[in-house]
């Protein structure tokens, strides 16, 4: 009967560059959780949302936790919520948002796991103000086959506790977790939208502000116009009018990469990017929009990524201390121009935080490249990797699949302690995924 | 009102508990691991904000005991509807299973739904009640494979029957559904030669049709395949192996 509930399944990357077949478990009851082997591999998997292979891997039972969704258990007072590692942010909110409650801090896409997020310690739309994700975690349960179920906090067990925000699944399956909401100051966002025409006029644009929402948009295709962008600065608005229920049609990382080509190049990225500048030009500076579209807005602007089609996109992301930021960019854009990039677009945010395990946070300014794939590419971002390292700069490993062991431990100030806490943690190395692989985790 | 959802911490079990929960009915709900159950029932509380009690019962077991679901109903209101979307199978089954795992598949999905049936009969007689069951196409013909589960569900079949005629002028509704593909976690990641419904499509059904007395094949297409299975020549019937 347990056997009939492991299949065969191949998974992809959302970024499309990592592709392989391994047994899949989709478990909806505490038993069968428990069930497999106690000793053979796995890995849990929340949504399939991660650009690198975080939730799959060779010879590594893939345990999908999307049917552990159940809410748990509510406290009106301290309005903290405990749910299921499985419950999708939009199915979150939509209970929130009624409620006069939200949660703060929301990745770009709605059907990512609450368990995901925690396990990439994953940002929003304004992380110097929000923080990561992690920080918004009050307690959660974790099992581990050989550990059995264990209750941690940042007072109870704090270094498994540590270790599992930002640890990639790698101490266990989440089963469950407690988030803190918070109060709903408006049903609506007024997000202004600010012209920039370089990067480092973007970067000062964003170190002077601190609304609710702060990052930019750039053409980041190496022509005349790289660095031309637009700031958005969002607030809550003191509007009345209910904004639109969100409406999207789910995307998959099988679904995302239906087109066999790319559709991206270097002439077809200018176009978009113009296109996008042109669009906002003759938008209101300010315009009205739901809490969930503005959070969520690649679930109905799925163009962008479906354009990649089959080939894949690769992304990378990083932070930078503000002090070297001005540094960063202005090289960064040499790096760019010099080697004619396949770079698409750029994203600047803001970031504060407190980094642990092998999550990306800390103080400073976050930069999101995305780039089409060709000969180009793998050598450009080995250049940029070298940069970063140069910079001091973290790396974000959910966003890149193709980090290699040595700039993660150049790129990622505790990697070293979290390998040896992981190792002392699980012995045997029961929890494996294809990034635990590349990264030397075994 | 209030139903017994037995089976209901998981698949259409769930599906069917929040149907009937968003409804505004209140649930007893029963199930093996009494952490599913509890996870289920916290869940339909914050979300539709009615009663439901979790239950811990193992259909496996000889005789059952019906104290736990008694001491929660007293705290209910009115009992409705029992809902049995409960059953099990076995990759061995096959003709020539041994007697331990016969007795199981057979305890499962015939004798311990209607050992909770005849319990609960007198309620359900008195509040003019619901009683809903469910079996399965496997059930069209007797095959090498599935052999005690489709005898067991047959035999669940003809027991519904039996109930729809006893209560025919007692006031009671009787619905046996029998089901192909579900997309639940026993066929997902599969590829199925026809169509899955989802279990909240088919909970949809159900609640719409707690009134009525008959037996549904869900997906309807279903139908069509069960009589064609059923009126295959023995010659070419006995080729197949699926």
């Amino acid at each position: 009967m347990i056997d009939g509930l492991v299949r065969k399944t191949r998974f992809t990357s959302f970024d499309g560059t990592l592709s392989l077949c391994t047994e899949h478990q989709r478990p909806d009851r505490f038993s069968h959780l428990e069930s497999p082997d106690r000793t053979a591999f796995r890995i849990p998997r929340g949504g399939g949302y991660a650009y690198s292979a975080a939730s799959f891997g060779g010879h590594s039972l893939v345990q999908e936790m999307t049917s552990f969704n159940r809410f748990l258990e509510f406290d009106p007072v301290q309005l903290t919520l405990k749910l299921e590692a499985g419950v999708r942010l939009i199915d979150l909110m939509e209970w929130a948002l009624p409620r006069n409650l939200h949660f703060p801090v929301l990745p770009g896409y709605p059907l990512i796991t609450v368990g995901g997020c925690v396990a990439a310690d994953v940002h929003g739309k304004n992380p110097h103000k929000d923080g990561t994700f992690s920080d918004w975690v009050k307690q959660l349960t974790l099992y581990h086959p050989q550990h059995g179920y264990i209750s941690c906090s940042p007072d109870e067990h704090p270094d498994l506790f540590s270790m599992t925000c930002g640890g990639y699944g790698l101490t266990g399956v989440i089963t469950n977790v407690t988030l803190q909401l918070a109060e709903l100051p408006a049903p609506a966002i007024a997000l202004a939208r600010k012209r920039v025409c370089s990067l480092s006029e973007a970067n000062d644009c964003l170190s002077s502000q601190d609304s609710d929402i702060a990052y930019s948009w750039h053409d980041a295709s190496p022509g005349a116009s790289f660095g031309r962008g637009i700031v958005f600065n969002g607030s809550w608005s003191r509007t009345t009018q209910q904004p639109r229920p969100l409406t999207f049609r789910p995307m998959t990382a099988d679904s995302r990469a239906r087109l066999p080509f790319s559709a991206w190049n270097g002439l077809t990225a200018r176009v978009a990017n113009a296109a996008v500048l042109l669009q906002n030009r003759y938008q209101n500076d300010v315009s009205e929009t739901g809490i969930l579209a503005a959070s969520f807005p690649f679930a109905s602007n799925i163009y962008f990524h479906t354009l990649f089609g089959k080939p894949g996109l690769r992304e990378t992301q990083f932070l930078v201390s503000e002090a070297k930021m001005g540094d960063c960019l202005v090289a960064l854009e040499k790096l760019i121009r010099d080697t004619a990039a396949p770079t698409m677009m750029l994203s600047l945010k803001r970031f504060r935080g407190t980094q642990k395990s092998l999550s990306m946070s800390g103080t400073g300014c976050l930069v999101a490249l995305d780039c089409y794939r060709n000969e180009k590419t793998d050598a450009f971002l080995r250049q940029l990797d070298q940069l970063l390292v140069d910079m001091g700069g973290q790396i974000n490993l959910s966003k890149d699949s193709r980090i290699s062991q040595e700039v993660a431990e150049l790129a990622i100030s505790s990697f070293a302690g979290f390998k040896e806490r992981l190792f002392e943690y699980d012995k045997e190395r029961i929890m494996r995924s294809e990034l635990s692989h590349r990264l030397g985790l075994l | 009102m209030t139903y017994i959802i037995v089976g209901g911490s998981s698949g259409l079990g769930r599906a069917l508990a929040e149907k009937f929960a968003s409804q505004g009915c209140e649930l007893v709900l029963v199930s093996r691991d009494i952490r599913d159950t509890a996870a289920l029932a916290a869940d339909i509380a914050i979300r539709h904000g009615v009663k439901v009690s979790p239950v811990a019962m193992d259909l496996g077991c000889s005789p059952l005991t019906f104290d736990a679901i008694d001491r929660v109903l007293s705290d209910h209101l009115p009992l409705k509807g029992l809902l049995l979307p409960a059953g099990i199978n076995d990759d061995d089954d096959e003709v020539g299973l041994g007697a331990e795992k016969l007795g199981f598949i057979t305890r499962v999905n015939y004798l311990a739904p209607c050992e909770l049936l005849n319990h609960y009969l007198p309620l359900l007689v008195a509040n003019y009640g619901i009683i809903v069951g469910f079996g399965s196409v496997a059930t069209a013909r007797g095959r090498t494979r599935n052999a005690a589960y489709a005898a067991a569900k047959n035999a669940l079949a003809s027991y519904f029957e039996s109930l729809a005629h006893y209560g025919a002028d007692r006031g009671i509704s009787c619905q046996y559904y029998i089901l192909g593909y579900l997309d639940t976690n026993l066929a997902f990641s599969q590829n199925l030669l026809f169509p899955r419904a989802a279990p909240d499509r088919v909970a949809n059904v159900v609640y719409s049709k707690r009134l009525t007395n008959g037996t549904y094949f869900l997906p309807r297409l279903w139908y069509i395949l069960y009589r064609v299975i059923q009126f295959l020549p023995w010659a070419i019937f006995k080729r197949l192996t699926f």
